[in-house]
């Protein structure tokens, strides 16, 4: 799985910048499930009939953007302002390699020396307005006829590496491995129909998520995210969210949404039984699809099946295989599972 | 190790007026036969001839002092500290000069709390006669317990500043024959930023060079970790300062095989001149051990006999089996 | 190594963190020797190549460039498997979390910079100073395996190889100063071809990032009448004010400082010219923050000129630095050599 994790990775797809990576999943999806197709938000969507009819509409999401830059005005120096699409820290950026444009133009973010800086900013986060990236060029002139300018976008360029015992670090993890599993899912011989949503736009205000819920009206939504882990010794326990190595992570509240109580203890079940490690998410933190899917229309059912990451949001998240694997199993008994829930 | 302190504390050695101390030193060494000279800053060279590779051996000859510059009206003295990096450890601390003059020492304090300046009193009723006691640029050494050994453990005062110094003393009492020619150095003004080391390593122009010291242990209640009171020091790096890391590996690694306590010491904070020794002329290897010391600056110090002995047997054998191409 | 590319990018290969250089350059001495007479490294690994012997009555001319890089010491490996480091030579802490580095232990060890996201930093995080006790090095090891590999001194340098940008731009970890020392190899080369009247020398120097140092003894070795630094300064962008830095690609930047030989820093002014190469003087006082300060001292001192590159991002996995600079500043102290 490691393989397919990476070359969806390794594709530029800042939000509302999806185009490659929507290409990539959008062959793939249509080489594996019934019908896929794109819609206005630039989702793709797909429907993968099992062996039954299933008696819940389900719905298995991932987002396929990623955070990353826009450039915002090239100086006459040929520097380029840039924003932030989605939630980056500006401390991971001083000396971020960069591909800029449809052309992936390599660039580096560039701040003020810290040599050069008064004594009590050396360590201080820059502000966004003092970071630009820079692709070589020394004029606006130059910019232009590389054919680079405002509105473009700007993705991280890290490189995907194995490290330690089963780790593996890249840009993206967040929510490409998502992908990847949803991807996974759809090779297999399902008991029942299944639709797979793969969102644009959720790292901008889970926007795609809110187009596909209104057209596909689940009654129930099992995201499959990238979630927050900082269980690294600097933080204490009770901060950490979840770990790596334990498996998924089942959530029952996050930073905008209640899960459905039952669908959450309904998959703890379905873990236990089978000898799935799986962990609950300890910190009330960030947000997913689920915000979206949840409220739409008549509302859905949602539950959040998550793969513990370290990192989040910059160039090197980290993840476990072992994590991975587990994930993956559950998230197929659970669509197995889930199909079959009379609704009420 | 108690005998070499007890040696080594007989004369007052206050930074820049070494000289008793030198000459005792001097004495001893021809008592056993070494040759040895005094240099220009008082750093003491004693030579020990085998042909072959250059060795330094060097340990610090002073110890922290307070130099006079002046007196106030009341009689009080003005004193600069030389070598003392925690001046709240010397509140209250009994000072000596030279004519038997006593005095004890005061802090006066910034607006924030923190320690600014040393005084002394030595009983002056004025200026005028203190100065007489006590005259601009004496230089006075504090007074401390002398050092008794307690069931494996030193307790008393000066143990950081003559840690190093015992050791090597030890070490020229016991060296028998061994390869290379050797240079056993008690250097001169290590509290103002090793400048003795400086000129000596200049002169012996050593290939290798091992610094013996004192750093403080780390094993105490208020300590945020570090080398145990009863294990070796080998320095790896003190601020930018680093030394060399083959040397300092195998030492680790021979205490390793030998069953001797040895731990990696690193501290934040590089002593003034520190790499004094490794900049020298066309450039030296240069590793450093260290004895732990408990409550290190203050009157009452701890130690432990067992290091000492540890670093001993260390450099002994260093001095037979140290890597090729040193 | 042939051309300046290839010169730049496979110094920048190595690594050669500040304080433990003597393994890397051990190994690049094998790489240099077909450039040089003599190679040999010091005691505190230094390694001084001789270029070409001088005939009697000549002067005896070294260039010098530092190719140590900044690095991160590790202080421990914690129960958790997580490692701690201090970093007393430089490197930019704005610049490290997330970045994937290496450390050199009992071997090369991959490793993750932590980082902590937006979602569990507070407000009030934003305007505090980062801090190293702050950061983590994951190794995705547990303690035991990892305290096999990963000892307390062991060095972090960041990972990665330099790649190029449009224009000639080439950006990676360490081109602080490797670029410098692309700018003394390049200038051999090209001194190789031509007749001069003086010996030469190169010093490639450890330990400049510690404590500008290093360099001395082995100048103090090499004994030279006149030296040649190079070394990187600031190269200009939005933010860096007009003055304090230089273009990249608007050519290298001769030293003019109390402590330099003036008459060296202008005959660097005039080779630039005959070269036809544009120069951008930076002027500075005090130590110069390089190697200058050690070179000029040693022995009974040494008339000493310093030569930089533009630079950007110094200190910081990214750094940029353009191969028109590089080049053109080995052209301007081969020419320099040429007029001694």
């Amino acid at each position: 799985m490691l393989t397919a994790i990476r070359t969806l990775a390794m594709l530029p797809g800042v939000s509302g910048h999806e185009d490659a990576v929507r290409a990539e999943i959008l062959a793939r999806a249509g080489a594996l499930a019934d019908r896929a197709y794109t819609d206005a938000c630039g989702n793709v969507l797909a429907f993968k009939k099992g062996r039954k009819r299933a008696e819940s509409r389900v719905l298995l999401a991932a987002h396929m953007d990623e955070v990353g830059f826009v450039v915002s005005h090239v100086e006459e120096n040929g520097f380029l302002r840039f924003l932030t699409a989605g939630g980056i820290e500006t401390y991971v950026l001083p000396g971020a390699r960069v591909l800029v444009g449809d052309a992936r133009l390599p660039g580096v973010i560039c701040a003020r020396p810290v040599h050069l800086l008064p004594k009590d900013e050396k360590r201080l986060p820059p502000k966004l307005s003092e970071l630009f990236i820079y692709i070589g060029a020394d004029s606006a002139e130059k910019v232009r006829k590389a054919g680079i300018g405002p509105g473009d976008d700007a993705v991280f360029d890290g490189g995907f590496s194995t490290f330690g015992d089963g780790f593996f670090t890249s840009k993206a993890l967040d929510d490409r491995a998502g992908c990847a599993l949803l991807l996974e899912l759809m090779k297999a011989d399902l008991e029942y129909d299944i639709y797979f949503a793969f969102h644009a736009l959720e790292e901008e205000g889970l926007r795609g998520a809110y187009g596909a819920a209104f057209a596909i009206k689940p009654d129930i939504a099992v995201v499959v995210e990238a979630t927050t882990a900082a269980d690294i010794s600097v933080v204490t326990p009770e901060k950490r969210a979840c770990a790596l190595r334990r498996g998924p992570v089942l959530s029952f509240l996050d930073g905008r949404t209640l899960y459905d109580r039952a669908l959450y203890e309904r998959a703890a079940r379905i873990a236990d039984e089978n000898g799935i490690p799986w962990q609950p998410k300890t910190l009330v933190a960030g947000g997913n699809d689920a915000g979206a899917l949840q409220t739409v229309g008549e509302g859905a059912r949602v539950l959040a099946v998550s793969l513990p990451c370290r990192y989040l949001h910059t160039a090197s998240c980290v993840m476990h295989e072992s994590d991975v694997a587990n994930t993956a199993r559950l998230l197929r008994l659970i669509c197995d599972d889930f199909g079959g829930i009379k609704n009420a | 190790m108690l005998e070499e302190l007890l040696f080594l504390s007989e004369a007052p050695a206050p930074s820049g007026m070494e000289g008793a101390r030198a000459r005792k030193i001097l004495e001893f060494a021809a008592s056993l036969g070494m040759e040895g000279r005094a240099d220009k800053l008082g750093s003491v060279i004693i030579r020990k001839n085998g042909g072959g590779r250059r060795m330094l051996l060097a340990a610090p000859l002073d110890e922290p002092c307070a130099v006079c510059c002046t007196a106030d009206d009341k009689g009080f003295l003005r004193l600069k500290a030389i070598g003392v990096s925690k001046p709240e450890l010397y509140n209250g601390r009994q000072v000596t000069f030279a004519g038997g003059v006593t005095g004890v020492i005061g802090l006066t304090r910034a607006k924030d709390g923190t320690p600014a300046d040393l005084w002394c009193d030595i009983g002056a009723p004025d200026k005028e006669k203190a100065l007489a006691l006590c005259p601009p640029g004496a230089a006075g050494t504090f007074v401390h317990p002398a050092p008794k050994l307690r069931g494996g453990r030193i307790e008393g005062g000066g143990l950081s500043a003559l840690a190093g110094a015992a050791l090597l003393l030890r070490l020229i009492k016991t060296i028998e024959n061994q390869p290379g020619d050797l240079f056993l150095v008690f250097h001169a003004q290590k509290h103002m930023g090793h400048r003795g080391l400086q000129t000596a390593a200049f002169c012996c122009e050593a290939d290798t060079a091992v610094l013996l010291d004192a750093v403080p242990a780390g094993d105490t209640p208020d300590a945020k970790g570090g080398v145990a009171v009863d294990s070796v020091a080998v320095k790896l790096s003190e601020g930018v300062v680093s030394y060399d890391g083959e040397l300092s590996a195998h030492f680790l690694e021979r205490a390793g095989i030998a069953g001797v306590k040895a731990s990696p010491y690193l501290s934040p904070d590089a002593p003034a001149g520190a790499d004094a020794a490794q900049l020298a002329g066309r450039g030296c290897r240069v590793c450093s051990l260290a004895l732990p010391v408990r409550f290190f600056g203050a009157a009452c110090e701890v130690a432990c006999l067992s290091a000492f002995e540890s670093a001993l047997a260390l450099l002994r054998d260093f001095l037979h089996s140290a890597p090729a191409g040193t | 190594m042939d051309n300046l590319v290839d010169i730049v990018q496979n110094l920048s290969k190595i690594y050669i963190p500040c304080g433990a250089e003597r393994g890397s350059c051990d190994a690049l001495c094998k790489r240099l020797q077909p450039l040089f007479e003599k190679v040999e490294t010091d005691a505190l690994g230094n390694i001084l190549c001789l270029a070409r012997k001088g005939k009697a009555g000549e002067k005896r001319l070294m260039l010098e460039a530092h190719i140590d890089e900044v690095a991160l010491v590790v202080s421990e490996v914690d129960d958790e498997g997580f490692v701690r480091v201090t970093s007393p030579y430089g490197m930019d802490i704005r610049s490290v979390a997330s970045k994937v580095m290496t450390v050199h232990g009992r071997r090369p060890v991959l490793g993750v910079m932590s980082s902590v996201p937006p979602h569990l930093k507070s407000a009030a995080k934003d305007s505090e100073p980062l801090e190293w006790d702050g950061f983590v090095l994951d190794v995705g090891l547990d303690a035991q395996k990892a305290r096999t590999l990963i000892c307390p001194g062991d060095r972090v340098t960041f990972s990665g190889e330099p790649a190029l940008l449009m224009d000639g731009r080439i950006t990676g970890r360490a081109l602080d100063n490797r670029a410098g020392a692309a700018v003394v190899l390049r200038a051999v080369q090209l001194l190789k071809r031509r007749p001069i009247a003086c010996e030469l020398w190169a010093l490639l120097s450890v330990q400049e990032e510690a404590s500008t140092k290093g360099a001395l003894t082995g100048a103090y070795a090499i004994n030279p009448d006149i030296a040649v630094v190079v070394d990187v300064s600031f190269g200009r962008m939005p933010g860096v004010e007009t003055h304090e830095a230089a273009a990249l690609s608007g050519g290298p930047m001769p030293g003019m400082a109390p402590i330099l030989d003036r008459e060296l820093s202008k005959r660097l002014c005039r080779a630039a010219e005959e070269c036809g190469v544009s120069f951008q003087p930076e002027v500075m006082t005090g130590s110069t923050g390089t190697n200058a300060a050690a070179v000029q001292r040693a022995r009974s001192g040494v008339r000493t000129a310093l030569l930089s590159v533009p630079l950007l991002n110094m200190h910081t996995s990214g750094e940029v630095a353009a191969l028109s600079d590089i080049e053109d500043a080995a052209r301007v102290i081969a020419r320099f050599a040429e007029t001694l």
